[in-house]
């Protein structure tokens, strides 16, 4: 008996460690698959998605199929096996209890299939709201600023305060319904091996059966529920994550079928821009000269290798990374020293160190800053790989003169060295130094 | 102990009664569900001697009372202990959230992470109440009962079960909280850092991928993740030792109270009805001694959360944030003046020095500078985010200090250089500035920006501006930007280059509509375009 019970112990531990092991494998399979399907589908698509969701989704969203994997799976083999085990020892012991146990057993999964279809559809609002709620943090956090300077600050931690109510009021109603299901299968086992209790000690009154057979099917009784009580708690558990799970496996098919589809899909908008020139298109604000160069591009389409190793492009809003000058221009790849100090050279970078750091989200450098070090970053592209065209969206709005007249002509230099040039542009400075001119309408 | 040190592991506790009374519920369900088991063995063993059945049935309605009672009970206990674990999280968000306020924007700490690891770390508060005070107290009380109740029975069991619940608390729980405890929060570091490349990398995509980045960035998130997953399988091996260890005790326990009662009965010492008891007893007690095993690790992963919060909200505010605070209400503006200012942010070298300005009410100033002299340093000083190190902040003369941050941001505003733009309609954006302006108002000053017309093509004030304003330009964001600061009605407007994102063409029209818009306001524009400088009363070169 002593013997047995060790055992036991060792398999619980290597059951333990087993499931991890595979929750493990398909967690780190699914989110590899994630990020390589959002980087097909591509900015474009981003664009129009909440990325704190998407974040959360593939962070803890997918963490949370954990319990699926280790407890909810398991458990299900294991009953599934076990359960016939236990109803054929208590039958050939006693005939009654097994007929008992054969009745209200399949009880059992019903009741969990039919309260499982009632809180599904509660499961998933509950995953939207929470996701709701770490879109509102971040949404807070991010204007907080703004919010301070027109005095809303203050009202936001009250509203945070509502939100988060919010969240537990919706949290409750979906916990109140699982527990209840948790309840219902409890009651239901409870009762179940208590009238089996009851009616083996009154036919022991009776002399109807003998001590050792009653207390064999006592003890294995609640053993023969308890697995399958487990699989319906289990299941509750694993929902959140199953639920994430399912919206991932929905990006991932996603992307799959852009494969098939338009894996050549030029952007709408051709245009022959010439070698060896600088282009710039005017126009007012709002006429798409950025849309038109972005269709052009094919930035907002499906992303495949390959699709934009010939251009370097600089947007109007400066993306910058949370590291050194440097690192921003050069990225992960070796160090091309003397590329480098000449993209610096090039882009007017004459107030930074190389090695200062840019901050957060550029918070430690001035928006002409920003701009040149973004700059920069596209002129070491052309310099250092097989690039040869050049994109830029209003490069020098935010440079003072004497660095704007630096950016003007290193553009010009790169298109008088072979690169196709193309700036979008409002700055007279500019427009009066371009080879060709595109004057866009106001749609 | 100090203080400081005992609030910050309780953070997380509910000081509610829903929350005693639910802890009570659990302690309750627990004793049940042992008690079920032990009168189920005694009815049986009793039956099987053949009494009456009145002498019966006492025990019968017990175990129907404690079957229904263990399982009503667990409800009850789960829906206390979950409704009592979220109202503390409802109480604690607001609080972090007012902690980082002075924060913004001049020592903002890096948004999506701080923002992910704050939210998740609150989450993970809702563990104490629920996965370790509960389970704990619940295997603590019904352990010492068990234990005093054999003891009144056999003394020599209840020494069995002791000895193996001691076992089973002090050697098998710490010991599996050992293996774990360096797992659990190297993993809670990893996946923090998990949680800020995933975000860094779905905010910068479009850079990643159009400069060739991504593979290696993918490949960086791919060892993160690989790092994350061998730490958790180095905890399940930790938890597991525990279990299996807790289960081989469960084992022993049984095995001897099983032994010492069958002597015991054997001797004549107690009726045969107890051998059942003590057989089946250690099973029940187990069986909740078991739960509470994961709460090492919950535990574990709460004081990580706990004290990363708390350090946050213990973190000094900066003497560059810590503006000071005045009593006073500013209603009205003559003059603001910076004299001899200096500034830095912080932790970082001075961006300003000896800086002098002085405007007076209805003036009209540009403040012309090229990248990196500070020009948004003054702007953040001037709204009172920023103290100065040196010099001083005048306004009507008297030290901006003795007034109101409040008071004087609602007078003062400021047009940032990135205008933010929330996700919501453009009418959410608007009144966001003054939520009692009407809707006509709204169109007026839209059509005063120059978005009107663009808007009324869409869906009007409807308009759908997305996340991070990704329907708009940046021109447009501008605007709408500028449009927000004229609804507020500030008395003195500053503007941080309203013109770094508008085309040039118009950036001089906007400014003479601004200034127009603005008349009788006084008006800081800060840029570094010097043209704009004719349309000012005077300029100022930094």
């Amino acid at each position: 008996m002593l013997g047995s019970a060790l055992i036991r112990a060792g398999i619980i531990w290597l059951q333990e460690f087993m499931a991890q092991r595979a929750a493990n494998n398909v967690k780190l399979e699914l989110r590899s698959k994630f990020y390589d399907a959002v980087s097909k589908l591509g900015p474009g698509w981003l664009a129009n998605r909440k990325i704190a969701e998407l974040n959360s989704l593939a962070t803890t969203g997918i963490d949370a199929l954990n319990a699926y994997f280790s407890k909810y799976l398991p458990q299900l083999i294991y009953t599934a096996l076990i359960t016939p085990v236990f109803i054929v020892l208590i039958w050939s012991a006693d005939f009654i209890s097994g007929i008992t146990l054969l009745i209200t057993l399949p009880l059992i999964p019903v009741f969990m299939v039919l309260i499982g279809w009632a809180t599904k559809a509660a499961q998933l609002k509950q995953l939207e709201a929470l996701n709701r709620l770490s879109g509102h943090f971040l949404e807070v956090m991010r204007g907080l600023s703004t919010l301070r300077i027109f005095g809303r600050a203050n009202a936001q931690i009250e509203t945070m305060s509502s939100v988060s109510d919010n969240y537990r009021i919706r949290t409750m109603k979906v916990l109140r319904v699982s527990f209840l299901s948790g309840f219902a299968l409890e009651l239901l086992s409870s009762l179940s091996v208590a009238m089996i209790a009851v009616a083996i000690g009154l036919r022991l009154v009776n002399g109807e059966l003998s001590l050792l057979i009653g207390l064999y099917v006592l003890i294995l009784a609640p053993e023969a529920f308890l697995p399958i009580r487990q699989v319906g708690a289990n299941f509750h558990a694993s929902a959140e994550g199953v639920a994430a799970a399912d919206s991932i496996l929905n990006i991932i098919d996603e992307a799959n079928l852009l494969t098939s589809q338009s894996q050549n899909n030029p952007g709408l908008t051709q245009f022959d821009f010439a070698p060896a020139r600088l282009t710039v298109i005017t126009g007012p604000s709002g006429a798409g000269k950025t849309s038109m160069i972005r269709d052009f591009l094919g930035l907002d389409t499906a992303f495949f290798d390959g699709k934009a190793d010939d251009f370097a492009w600089v947007a109007q809003q400066p993306v910058l990374f949370d590291t050194t000058v440097t690192l921003n221009i050069t990225g992960p790849a070796p160090i091309d020293r003397t590329a480098l100090s000449k993209a610096i050279e090039m882009a007017a970078i004459d107030d930074l160190e190389a090695e200062d750091q840019v901050g957060v989200a550029g918070s430690q450098v001035s928006g002409g800053q920003a701009q040149r070090i973004c700059l920069a970053r596209a002129f070491y592209r052309i310099l250092t790989t097989s690039a040869h065209q050049l994109f830029v969206d209003e490069p020098i709005s935010a440079l003072d003169e004497t660095r704007a007249k630096i950016v003007v002509q290193s553009l010009k230099k790169f298109a008088k060295n072979g690169c196709t040039v193309v700036a979008i542009s409002h700055q007279q400075l500019l427009i009066d130094a371009a080879d060709q001119k595109i004057e866009v309408a106001n749609v | 102990m100090s203080k400081v040190v005992t609030a910050r592991y309780l953070m997380g506790l509910p000081k509610t009664s829903q929350f005693k009374i639910g802890l009570f519920v659990a302690v309750l369900q627990a004793i049940f569900s042992v008690a079920l088991l032990a009168t189920s063995a005694w009815l049986i063993s009793r039956a099987a001697e053949q009494p009456p059945i009145m002498y019966l049935s006492i025990a019968v309605v017990g175990v129907r009372g404690f079957a229904v009672g263990r399982s009503a009970g667990r409800y009850a206990e789960r829906i206390l202990l979950h409704d009592s674990a979220f109202k503390m999280l409802k109480l604690e968000r607001p609080r972090i959230l007012e902690k980082l306020i002075p924060f913004a924007p001049a020592g903002m700490p890096d948004r999506g992470a701080t923002i992910s690891r704050l939210v998740n770390d609150v989450d993970e508060l809702q563990n104490l109440p629920i996965r370790v005070i509960a389970p704990v107290v619940q295997s603590m009380v019904v352990s010492i009962l068990a234990v005093f109740g054999v003891m009144l029975l056999l003394p020599s069991a209840a020494l069995v079960l002791l000895s193996t619940l001691l076992a089973s608390f002090f050697l098998a729980f710490p010991l599996s909280a050992w293996a774990s405890a360096r797992a659990d929060s190297t993993s809670a570091k990893t996946k923090s850092e998990l949680v800020s490349l995933s975000i860094d990398t779905l905010e910068r995509l479009e850079v990643l991928q159009t400069y060739g980045w991504l593979p290696q960035r993918l490949e960086e998130i791919k060892s993160t993740d690989h790092r994350l997953a061998a730490q958790a399988n180095r905890t399940a091996v930790a938890a597991g030792i525990g279990q299996s260890l807790v289960s081989a005790l469960s084992g022993i326990s049984v095995f001897g109270m099983a032994y010492f009662g069958a002597k015991s009965v054997d001797s004549g010492h107690n009726p045969g009805v107890t051998l059942a008891v003590f057989a089946l007893l250690p099973l029940a007690v187990y069986e909740i001694v078991q739960a509470a095993q994961p709460a090492i690790s919950a535990f574990n992963r709460y004081r990580a959360a706990a004290k990363s919060l708390s350090r946050f909200i213990d973190h000094q505010i900066p003497v560059e944030l810590d503006v000071p605070e005045g009593e006073l209400t500013l209603d009205k503006i003559q003059s603001i003046e910076l004299r001899g200012v200096t500034a830095n942010y912080p932790g970082g070298p001075s961006v300003l020095r000896g800086f002098n300005i002085k405007l007076a009410r209805g003036e009209k100033l540009l403040l012309h500078g090229n990248s990196g002299t500070g020009k948004s340093t003054i702007a953040n000083i001037l709204v009172k985010f920023l103290a100065p190190s040196a010099g001083e902040y005048l306004i009507n003369g008297k030290p901006a200090s003795i007034f109101s941050s409040d008071s004087v941001r609602k007078l003062i505003g400021l047009i940032e250089q990135n205008p933010v733009i929330f996700i919501g309609s453009v009418r959410d954006n608007l009144v966001l500035a003054n939520n009692e302006a009407q809707d006509s108002e709204l169109v007026k000053v839209l059509v005063k920006v120059g978005l009107w017309q663009m808007f009324v093509q869409r869906e009007g004030l409807d308009t759908q501006l997305g996340e991070r304003g990704v329907f708009i330009s940046g021109g447009e964001a501008q605007r709408l930007a500028v449009a927000r600061a004229l609804l507020a009605n500030f008395e003195v407007l500053i503007m941080d280059e309203p013109t770094a994102n508008v085309d040039r063409a118009t950036a001089a029209p906007l400014v003479k509509e601004l200034l127009e818009a603005g008349s009788g306001k006084t008006i800081l524009l800060i840029t570094h375009d010097s043209e704009l400088g004719s349309l000012t009363n005077r300029s100022l070169h930094l």
